[in-house]
């Protein structure tokens, strides 16, 4: 039998850690190993689930002991409001445990970002490719972890060139099992927007992330690498396309409000409405994908309007399919149960 | 509008008569043969040199012509057939108009109550036809009758005019003439409504440039007048560096030049016209500008579209140019850093040296506020004679007499790529284009004699 190649993943019990970790098990001579501190609501089939914290020192012992080929990270807190525990978990522990992955032996580290690093500012050019800056100077939490993670990361990637360190960074995510701040601006009941201004946005569909990233995992790649989709929408044809109404807002009261409406606790929910900040929705921050293309070697799927399309059936078909839904939970739980005996039985295929 | 004349009464009638028919029961004028309403007549009878001499009280029958038409004066109130019928609401010399009138009088009312006949009985039918199946409906004899009462004076008066439209397929085609309008206009908002449209990378809006295109047409046309010199210079086709002076605060003039490309290419050559970053940064002019193909003035942005063989305009002062005040207008700002020298080394584009004279007076700016910009996160507070105190008319450019010189191109592919890298020569170049383009400006506003006028 053929040495195994050993993969884990963190934060599998979040969207991002199953999906990966699903498509991962597809892929034949392949061993998941799935990491995060509490255990998946649903079962994945043929999951090797550890449950532990990312900063759990320990880890290094279990990389070590299970001989851990390739580590996709994807344990990520995303949050607006900055919280000592997020930001631990997200900027500490993204670093306590990429030591541990080197320390360990670890070959290829995968870790998702986002281009909202970037900034969006209006000097930016149309394609910013990865040789820019990291210079998003964000209020909002998530991004504001991301840029110390990304700068953190470019000084880890020169410290340890033999370690392959592969840094996704993906424009808007949408598709139906997505929860990105785009996705969350489109699922309001009314788009707000900033007066007279249209900016143009990149999407990229969930199952192509996620096949972005399964991908770089199968060809061992490294390097920044930003991912979108082709073609770009703007926030008006974006809502259109959603049916949703836009609530066009002068953007002088926006910016002066919203940092206000963030000191107190009452008014901090309004901060919901604005789950991109008002400046990425005012200035252009697209993403070449040269790299992709021609380093990663990956076309995805859809194009944005595609993706969105998508995105938007099947916000369309939710409320009808709730119920069938359950049903169909059920019936993944019993396949579980058939496999894990399966695999039980000692006269299995792996003998 | 001039008064009509007071006149005497005479004893004697209006020789006119109404449809050929209907003596005209006006008193004439005096000294002529025919009343206010008839005087066309007066004039086609008399042909040179009949006029009566008392006729230089009178004002000339022709010249207070039919415009008189709304303000009949009472005399005449007791006959509306009479005032309307006779001065002609059409152009006397709408040959149509004219025909129809003449048949009209020729063939006499018989004629054309048979028609009438004809058409009322048409309509009649076509009723019973297309009303649904149980509705209670007169026979067409009846309808006939109801028709004739109702319309028969009406039809009388716009024979010609109106009775076309008692046509039933004339009818029926209008109809369906204004269903396909209404059908293909809605179609198209709601493409727009439901996001159906599609963008280039650079955010370019094909449909948006076909709404706005004849809008700046007119302005370009009517209002600025542009004059076009040297359109042999624009490349009908790959890649070309158009660079040019800046001015007038928003830049209209950006608009024009791709308008003045678009004109003058026999290929309606698309332009793209690279923006300072302050643009973006305003609400409205953001979109617009995006819409209709502008880049954010950046290295990489130019490289990129000149790559894929487009024709790119800079504006290389920038800010400095359309912030200007209005006692340095036509004074060339710096050109930047000699970015756009580079990005033509690289690419090995054609430099095309353009003068746009005019653009400076839209906006004649006298001052400028640096603590409110500064407040307000602008480059400059432009005050000008209607900005701000005027609101929305503040907005409104003036009608400067504008001219849009294209240069000789220069070719820089001599040098190389690698002479990007070198300040010398990217300096050298900056120089003769700056130098060339303020020597056309300066050229033209030596011939230029009026600012409004040209």
């Amino acid at each position: 039998m053929t040495p195994q190649r050993v993969i884990a993943v963190t934060g599998v019990s979040g969207r991002w850690g199953r999906a990966v970790a699903e498509a991962l098990l597809a892929q034949p001579a392949l061993h998941v190993l799935g990491i995060d501190a509490r255990p998946p609501q649903r079962r994945i089939n043929g999951l090797d689930f550890i449950k532990a914290d990312i900063r759990n020192p320990l880890l290094v012992d279990l990389l070590r002991a299970e001989q851990v080929d390739t580590v996709v990270h994807l344990a990520w807190r995303e949050r607006q409001q900055r919280r000592e525990a997020d930001f631990e978990s997200n900027v500490l522990g993204t670093m306590q445990f990429l030591g541990a992955c080197v320390e360990a032996g670890v070959e290829q580290i995968v870790l998702r970002s986002s281009t909202a690093v970037y900034g969006a500012r209006p000097e930016n050019p149309v394609y910013l490719d990865e040789s820019f800056p990291v210079a998003a100077r964000s209020s909002y939490a998530s991004v504001r972890d991301m840029v110390e993670v990304e700068r953190f990361l470019a000084e880890f990637a020169a410290e340890f060139p033999e370690l392959r360190l592969a840094v996704l960074r993906f424009a808007n995510v949408v598709g139906a099992d997505a929860d990105s701040p785009f996705t969350r601006l489109l699922r309001l009941p009314v788009i707000p927007s900033l007066l007279g201004f249209d900016p143009l946005l990149q999407l990229i569909d969930f199952e192509d992330a996620v096949r972005a990233l399964v991908h770089t995992v199968l060809t061992r790649a490294g390097g920044v690498v930003n991912v979108a989709a082709d073609e770009v929408v703007s926030l008006c044809q974006a809502a259109g396309m959603a049916g949703k109404p836009v609530l066009p807002i002068l953007h002088l009261a926006v910016y002066w409000t919203l940092p206000a409406a963030g000191m107190t606790p009452v008014t901090r929910r309004a901060r919901r409405y604005w789950p991109l900040e008002p400046d990425y929705l005012r200035y252009p921050w697209t993403a070449g994908t040269e790299r992709m293309r021609a380093d990663l070697g990956f076309e995805p799927m859809w194009t944005a309007r595609q993706a969105l399309q998508r995105f938007v059936e099947a916000q369309r078909i939710a409320p009808y399919t709730a119920s069938s839904e359950k049903q169909a939970f059920a019936d993944d739980d019993l396949d579980v149960i058939i496999e894990d005996r399966r695999r039980s039985q000692p006269t299995g295929q792996e003998g | 509008m001039e008064d009509i004349p007071v006149m005497e009464r005479s004893a004697l009638r209006c020789a006119a008569r109404i449809n050929n028919t209907i003596p005209c029961p006006n008193t004439a004028m005096a000294g002529s043969a025919y009343c206010w309403a008839h005087r066309n007549l007066q004039v086609a009878e008399a042909d040179d040199d009949l006029l009566p001499v008392d006729d230089l009280t009178t004002p000339p029958p022709l010249a207070s012509g039919d415009n008189n038409d709304d303000e009949t004066p009472d005399l005449f109130v007791d006959d509306r057939l009479a005032s309307t019928e006779a001065p002609s609401p059409l152009p006397e010399d709408d040959a149509i108009a004219v025909n129809d009138r003449m048949a009209g009088r020729v063939d006499g009312s018989s004629a054309q109550s048979d028609r009438m006949a004809q058409e009322f009985a048409r309509f009649a039918r076509t009723a019973q036809l297309l009303a649904p199946a149980g509705t209670p409906l007169p026979s067409p004899e009846e309808m006939e009758r109801i028709l004739r009462r109702l319309l028969g004076p009406l039809y009388d008066r716009f024979s010609g005019g109106l009775g076309d439209y008692l046509n039933p397929d004339v009818v029926k085609g209008l109809f369906l003439v204004s269903a396909y309008l209404l059908r293909s206009q809605t179609a198209s908002m709601r493409r727009r409504m439901v996001g159906d449209y599609e963008l280039d990378d650079f955010g370019r809006d094909a449909a948006f440039l076909g709404v706005v295109m004849p809008l700046a047409q007119a302005l370009y046309d009517s209002y600025w007048r542009v004059e076009v010199i040297g359109a042999q210079n624009i490349p009908d086709s790959g890649r070309g560096l158009l660079v040019s002076n800046h001015s007038g605060v928003l830049p209209f003039d950006g608009a024009m030049l791709g308008l003045a490309v678009y004109n003058e290419t026999p290929s309606n050559r698309l332009m793209r016209g690279l923006v300072a970053s302050w643009f973006p940064t305003l609400p409205f002019v953001s979109i617009f500008l995006q819409k209709i193909g502008g880049a954010q003035a950046s290295p990489h942005n130019a490289e990129l579209l000149l790559e894929r063989d487009e024709l790119v305009a800079v504006f290389p002062e920038g800010i400095k140019g359309v912030g200007k005040l209005y006692r340095d207008r036509y004074q060339l700002q710096r050109f930047g850093r000699g970015g756009f020298i580079r990005v033509a080394l690289r690419t090995g584009a054609p430099i095309i040296p353009v003068a746009v004279t005019g653009a400076e007076e839209i906006y004649p700016m006298i001052a400028q506020l640096a603590p409110l910009a500064h407040l307000l996160g602008m480059p400059f507070f432009p005050i000008t004679p209607l900005f701000p105190w005027t609101g929305p008319l503040g907005f409104l450019p003036l009608p400067s007499k504008w001219w849009i010189e294209f240069g000789e191109p220069i070719d820089v592919e001599q040098y190389g790529p690698r002479a990007a890298a070198n300040p010398a020569i990217v300096a050298r170049l900056t120089e003769q284009v700056r130098s060339t383009v303020q020597q056309m400006l300066l050229k033209r506003l030596a011939q230029r004699r009026s600012v409004f006028l040209g």
